[in-house]
């Protein structure tokens, strides 16, 4: 079962009625942790008991840190944790695994688990009991692709009495109903194109050898925005969900593409992943390398396991090597760029120029990300760079035309937004604003059926 | 107390289910308006109304066209159609694209080019060939492989020629329909074109392509693998998805009307992209280098495969409108023609041009009153009955005593 399956719109209300309806933590904390092993275990019979295992290790390697907060427990607690993520993920690269395949979520559990017992070690206590943490760790929400949240935060939230309010229902809904659009329309048709064959999936994998520059850079767009409207998709439907039983789960996205700088991009997109790198990687290696060569290795680690987080091919290693190099370049750099400037369109013209180096780097490093092999990241990454041929296209009109679309709508709704917000309240009643939200809501309600007789699984479902 | 409580239970209670009745009544709207909805077929209304799409019953199969990825039955069709293999009659496979089955204009006495070849090829009254139309509109070279091998998997129901027309728009898309691949025995198609690979050089661009499709990993799930996982793989929740969906289609209009509201609003789409572009049948649009080397070896994979299973392969260059400006590429009908024909001769197929067989006074425009934005244009694509009696005629006068021939030598 996954959020654009009908299955779920059918399970949604009825995990709502079962929690939702309840004062008691306790029973709430049942009803949620057996509504969420049904929902995993929807996906096989061996994965609740994969996700019980990692569970119940957790929780008890949790309560030996707590007992014994030395090195060696906690070191003994991430290594079960990274050998059954290893196992899974990267088993069948060192042929331990066979061909076991690696079990939906256990990336996003496996780092929930781990942020549990860091934060333990560091005293950060929720002392949880054995259910809180079980509903914790298999929160259905956020189970199959995060946002990874921390036991902390989540504790006080399952510990709390009283019932979701209508505004939490309505906050909620709204956001599943934005979440569903962006996937199964947005970022499907991206994905298939207009018409079948003709998107980025058709532009990746079909496609040998022949791209051009244009070629090379519509689908690193392409794919850029089919991957931020799949994940930030979903993360609204997981937020959304959570938030209809009154649980608020932290924000995965807030407009990356609009970042003017690698680091402000870092901290806008996937942000419960890098938090997490962020608090438990990148701080302690830059506090025990305290020297500005020593921040830059802490960067570049940081970066190599960012990507190494998405599976063993080489190609992520790449992107997040080169993900690294952007940072630690730009960090280099600062000194010699302009800081302040004084002439507000020389402002304008320095923001606009850093916003597009940026947003062209971060695009160009989805090549990368999405290649089958390295061979292949190699032949984009070379004709996107080569004036030779740069202008002959080999893919259908369409997809380019869906490129600037998507690209181009994404653009003016995240700069515009805020503006029109104010213009909309100064200038036009709340009652056709009102009217209109509604309608618009009904459209999404409308697109979203029309286009759910096709659509796919999500991209993150893989890692 | 009533006075102070009815106001404010108005007031907060419209608040809170406001937003919910009124996305309830505009559903409401929109399922009263789907279930009025006729059914379009969105390919005959993407190109000309006054298109026909013909079969006739004893030598075809009614296509079913609906929707722009509608219910395809292409493979079926042709295993169910074909007759068994008899010693005393010839079973020959006609493919090609909607030009091989369509008629522009269409008058009671019509009939598709499979028709005629059927009824001039039994003209001595005999019952010695058995003409099966295997088509498919916009049809790739990746779907002729994938029914190339559909015809040879039944020992017992196999054909014994197969009669290709290629248009050069057939080389613009690669992408076979995902209901057709469903229907493929996949693990049949892969060793076939395994073995094929070690009939010649290894074709990789069409191996790739294959694999895409044929494999796609948890990281290239796309709409096949969404179809592949809606198979029935004895889930419960594989089943509950699917009754739901059937009880939601029985129950909301809306969610019957689902294909071909999709496929409206694709037809839309394309009208307005050619409206704001200026687009027109006319307008040259040469051939991607990619698509095209790909295209080509999915035609050396089908060639190698019907030299392996014994099938003798008719291969034709479809007409091409002789006016100008048309959207061909000469430079690309030019490579095609030579390439097409090296390939026929290299595995031993019968290659024929009929590029230059339709007169122009054979093909027709499209009506002023066409919905999709071409009205008045030139429809490169299709022709009228008398251009199919032509090309029947054509392929009968050349191949005719060769398929007398095939047929002494089986029986």
């Amino acid at each position: 079962m996954t959020f654009q399956n009908l299955t779920y719109w059918a399970f949604l209300p009825v995990a709502w009625m079962l929690v939702s309806t309840s004062d008691d933590p306790r029973r709430r904390q049942i009803a949620i942790l057996v509504l969420s092993y049904l929902f995993y275990g929807s996906w096989g019979p061996w994965f609740p008991v994969l996700l019980g295992t990692s569970s119940a290790l957790n929780y008890v390697w949790g309560e030996i840190i707590r007992n014994r907060p030395r090195v060696w427990t906690l070191t003994a607690g991430l290594v079960s944790n990274i050998a059954l993520l290893g196992f899974f993920k990267y088993g069948n690269v060192l042929g331990i695994s066979g061909s076991i395949f690696l079990p939906i979520g256990l990336s996003f559990y496996t780092f929930q688990g781990m942020s549990h017992l860091l934060d333990t070690y560091r005293e950060r206590r929720s002392r949880p009991t054995l259910i809180e943490f079980a509903t914790y760790m298999a929160f259905w929400p956020t189970v199959l692709m995060g946002p990874i949240t921390r036991s902390w935060e989540m504790m006080d939230q399952f510990r709390r009495t009283g019932r979701a309010t209508w505004e939490d229902l309505a906050v909620g809904s709204r956001r599943i109903l934005i979440g569903l659009a962006m996937k199964m329309v947005v970022a499907d048709t991206l994905a298939n194109g207009i018409q079948a064959g003709e998107g980025v999936i058709f532009g990746f994998d079909r496609l040998s050898g022949d791209w051009s520059g244009l070629d090379a850079w519509f689908l690193a767009i392409g794919f850029g925005m089919q991957l931020y409207f799949d994940f930030t998709g979903y993360s609204h439907i997981a937020i959304g969900s959570a938030r209809t039983l009154g649980i608020r789960v932290r924000e995965n996205f807030a407009n990356p593409y609009l970042a003017d700088s690698p680091a402000i991009f870092w901290s806008r997109w996937h942000i419960s992943l890098s938090q997490w790198i962020r608090d438990y990687l990148f701080f302690p290696l830059a506090m025990a390398l305290p020297s500005r060569a020593g921040r830059y290795v802490a960067v570049m680690v940081a970066m190599l396991v960012f990507g190494a987080w998405h599976g063993v091919g080489w190609t992520f290693l790449c992107w997040g090597f080169y993900h690294g190099l952007l940072q630690v370049g730009h960090r280099v750099l600062q000194p010699w760029l302009p800081g302040q400037v004084s002439s507000p369109r020389l402002r304008w013209a320095w923001n606009v120029l850093s916003w597009l180096s940026t947003y062209l780097l971060i695009s160009w490093g989805w090549i990368l990300f999405r290649s089958a092999n390295l061979n292949q990241a190699l032949t984009m990454a070379h004709a996107s760079l080569d004036p030779s041929r740069f202008f002959s296209l080999s893919l259908r009109p369409n997809y380019y035309i869906l490129v600037v679309l998507v690209t181009g709508l994404y653009f003016i709704i995240a700069w515009g937004k805020d503006a029109a917000r104010g213009l909309v309240r100064r200038w036009i009643p709340e009652l056709v604003v009102a009217a209109c939200r509604t309608t618009c809501y009904a459209v999404l309600l409308l697109a979203i059926i029309i286009w759910s007789f096709q659509s796919s699984v999500f991209v993150y479902f893989q890692f | 107390m009533f006075q102070s409580t009815l106001p404010r239970l108005l007031t907060t209670g419209l608040r809170r289910w406001y937003a919910l009745l009124a996305i309830g009544i505009l559903m409401l709207v929109a399922n009263v308006l789907a279930s009025t909805l006729e059914s379009t077929d969105i390919l005959t209304a993407g190109q000309d109304r006054r298109l026909t799409f013909q079969t006739v019953g004893e030598i075809g199969r009614l296509l079913p066209l609906a929707g722009v990825q509608g219910d395809f039955e292409g493979v079926r069709e042709i295993l169910g159609n074909l007759p068994i293999n008899r010693t005393d009659v010839l079973s020959v496979l006609y493919i090609g694209n909607s030009q091989t089955m369509a008629i522009m204009d269409a008058r009671p006495r019509d009939r598709i080019v499979a028709a005629w070849l059927s009824a001039l090829l039994s003209r001595d009254g005999q019952e010695a060939f058995a003409v099966r139309l295997g088509s498919e509109a916009n049809m790739t070279m990746s779907e002729l492989l994938v029914k190339t091998v559909a015809a040879a998997e039944d020992n017992t129901h196999r054909a014994d020629v197969e009669i290709v027309g290629i248009v050069l728009d057939g080389l613009r898309w690669v992408e076979p329909r995902g209901d057709l691949i469903k229907q493929v025995n996949i693990p049949f198609l892969l060793d076939q074109v395994r073995q094929v690979q070690e009939d010649g050089p290894y074709l990789s661009a069409a191996a790739r392509v294959l694999d895409a499709i044929l494999h796609p990993s948890e990281q290239r799930v796309d709409a096949i693998g969404l179809s592949r996982a809606g198979e029935d793989d004895g889930r419960i929740v594989t089943w509950l998805e699917r009754q739901l969906n059937i009880q939601a289609e029985r129950a909301l209009p809306i969610f019957r009307a689902r294909r071909e509201l999709r496929g409206r609003i694709n037809l839309q789409y394309t009208s307005i992209r050619n409206w704001a572009f200026g687009l027109t049948t006319s307008m040259r649009r040469p051939i991607a280098p990619a698509m095209y080397t790909v295209n080509l070896e999915f035609i050396e994979l089908t060639l190698r495969i019907l030299r392996r299973q014994g099938i003798k392969g008719i291969f034709y260059l479809a007409p091409i409108r002789p006016l100008e400006p048309n959207p061909y590429d000469p430079r690309d009908v030019e490579r095609f023609r030579r390439d097409l024909a090296n390939l026929c001769q290299q595995y031993g197929a019968i290659y024929l041009d009929y590029s230059r067989l339709i007169p122009e006074t054979l093909w027709t425009v499209y009506p002023d009153t066409d919905k999709s934005g071409v009205g008045g244009q030139p429809d490169f694509a299709h022709f009228t009955g008398n251009a199919h009696q032509l090309l029947a005629e054509r392929l009968v006068d050349d191949i005719g005593p060769m398929l007398r021939n095939w047929l002494t030598q089986k029986r």
